[in-house]
């Protein structure tokens, strides 16, 4: 394969699409830190659902996803697909949604630690939560870094070292990100979520054709039935790990703040009615439809293949041309720099609001500032650490989730009212979980086939309601409605 | 616990009843497993669109409901 004609299609798709980000800085300027994480709240229903798709769909799409079917077999497509569509859309982003956005419009709140801020009346829980999602981001920008230096890599024939492909990568992102924030990224996203869409249409009808349609699922079931049945390829998807695993990873993503200040920043209350809908039909059915094909289609041409996150980019590259294989990159890249790019301003926006600015007070143009150099600082830090951790994708990624979705303790009670927690039962159950958490994935590696964000999110829980009831005279005042 | 809570609250029991008992385990291995073990590995594909579908009705008729509301509410 001509080498040069992908990376060519890479990188030039990747400076045409910046340049809405650049535009949109020259229409919508942030003149304080609010409108630099919310957009100022302009940002429509079409936009912000393809904004909300593109950042979903990441390197774990892509890569991350398909080894992990890959390894697994249906117990993790379960897992994982059924899991999203079930808990991550269909317990979350509806329910949780509205009511997030009734309160941004109310006290422009933004992050989840405002919320929490607001019902608790605690801002150390509030730095807190904000602590935590930065760290839950970091694992998950490195992710999308490694994925692009991957996918260079492949393409060129390993022609392009990692560090030129994720530098260049990385000027591109700072520089529309830095101007204007969620406004500049949401229109970058919605120009590179449509080549994405496109192609993922293409690589399933492509891996149908490769896998000899439902006969090749029958054949594989047959010569491999530990890929369609508990406990799954590698015998590690047992039920018990099957729903430890899948109810902290899928409750963390709408938790996380790229996906929650989105919620909170539509510009009408009403479209939150119309997303859960849209990403049903877009990311649940699209993007994991093709992970699936992919998956079965990997088994068959390649069975045992070694490195499973490098799977469609190896299937490609062996079989298409450079043209197609260069438009593949394309949108490779893309799904992956839509989701870093929202990840950095996110955790930069957490780390400024939640943290910062709650310890010291700033004028309005000195946070704008701050914020915009630590998202160039953050964007950084995921490089490097990429050279210090490089795991397997989706290890870090389902790590990072589950991270997120310790916060719930104290989040979902401030969105839905219960007041019934208080601010200490909502604290050391999320330093208790991330304790927890860490020892269950570190030290001792899930205990009685439990997965560790399982451990980390009971241990929450169980803490939460526990201090709770010993600490019923702090519990927060009622929410006006 | 007004309107908006009881309509969140319904969607979300009927939704927890459905997803651990027919498409997650513990619900999900009664219906599943064995019709895999039995050699049907088209009920993977039938289990997801039928939670597709299941999803996508079950959340229009949620957000309907608090769409009239609204209104309701507005009017």
């Amino acid at each position: 394969m001509e080498w040069w004609i992908p990376v060519a299609i890479i990188l030039t798709y990747q400076v045409l699409s910046s340049i809405p980000g650049i535009l949109a800085y020259k229409w919508f300027k942030p003149r304080e830190l609010y409108d630099y994480m919310s957009g100022g709240k302009t940002i429509g229903l079409f936009a912000m659902a393809l904004s909300i798709g593109a950042t979903q769909w990441s390197a774990l799409s892509f890569m991350g996803f398909i080894a992990f079917y890959y390894l697994h077999g249906v117990p993790g497509w379960n897992a994982m697909s059924l899991g999203y569509l079930l808990i991550s859309v269909g317990c979350l982003y509806g329910i949780m949604g509205i009511r997030a956005r009734e309160l941004a419009e109310k006290y422009k709140y933004v992050t989840p630690s405002d919320f929490v801020n607001h019902f608790y009346k605690d801002r150390y829980l509030g730095i807190l939560v904000g602590v935590m999602l930065t760290i839950c981001l970091l694992p998950y920008m490195q992710i999308q870094l490694g994925g692009v230096g991957y996918i260079l890599e492949v393409a060129s024939g390993g022609r392009i070292p990692f560090i030129y492909g994720a530098l260049l990568l990385y000027i591109l992102i700072a520089i529309y990100t830095f101007l204007g924030g969620l406004k500049s990224i949401a229109w970058v996203d919605v120009a590179q979520g449509f080549l994405f869409l496109i192609v993922a249409l293409g690589v399933g009808a492509y891996m149908w054709s490769l896998m000899g349609g439902i006969s090749g699922i029958n054949s594989l079931a047959i010569t491999k039935p530990s890929l369609f049945t508990i406990p799954g390829g590698i015998g590690a998807m047992t039920a018990l790990y099957m729903l430890s695993w899948t109810i902290p990873v899928q409750m963390g993503w709408p938790i996380q703040p790229q996906i929650f200040m989105r919620l909170a920043s539509i510009k009408r209350k009403e479209h939150i009615y119309y997303i859960p809908a849209l990403m049903i039909v877009a990311v649940t059915g699209l993007y994991f439809m093709q992970q699936y094909l992919t998956w079965i289609a990997g088994w068959i041409v390649t069975p045992g293949f070694k490195e499973p996150d490098k799977l469609l980019i190896t299937i490609a590259y062996k079989n298409w041309d450079p043209i197609l294989f260069g438009i593949l990159g394309a949108a490779g890249v893309a799904a992956m720099t839509t989701s870093v790019n929202s990840q950095a301003h996110a955790c930069a926006s957490v780390f400024v609001n939640d943290v910062l600015v709650k310890i010291r007070k700033f004028d309005e143009k000195i946070a704008l500032l701050i914020v915009r150099v630590a998202m160039l600082v953050v964007l950084f830090i995921g490089l490097c650490l990429w050279f210090v951790w490089p795991w397997l994708l989706m290890t870090l990624g389902a790590l990072s989730s589950s991270i997120g979705s310790l916060c719930a303790v104290a989040l979902l009670p401030s969105l839905f009212n219960i007041r019934f927690v208080t601010r200490y039962g909502a604290s050391l159950g999320i330093i208790s979980g991330f304790i927890v958490l860490v020892y269950t994935e570190f030290i001792n590696k899930y205990p009685y086939g439990i997965y560790s964000g399982g451990w980390g999110l009971l241990t929450a829980v169980i803490v939460c309601i526990i201090v709770s009831l010993l600490t019923q005279k702090y519990k927060p005042a009622p929410l006006e409605k | 616990m007004d309107e908006r809570d009881k309509i969140d609250l319904q969607f979300l029991v009927i939704h927890l009843i459905v997803m651990f008992g027919v498409f997650l385990p513990p619900g999900a291995l009664f219906f599943i497993q064995p019709t895999i073990v039995m050699g049907l590995p088209i009920a993977v594909w039938t289990s997801w669109i039928f939670a597709y579908f299941y999803m996508l009705i079950h959340y229009t008729i949620w957000g309907l409901r608090r769409m009239r509301l609204e209104k309701k509410k507005g009017g």
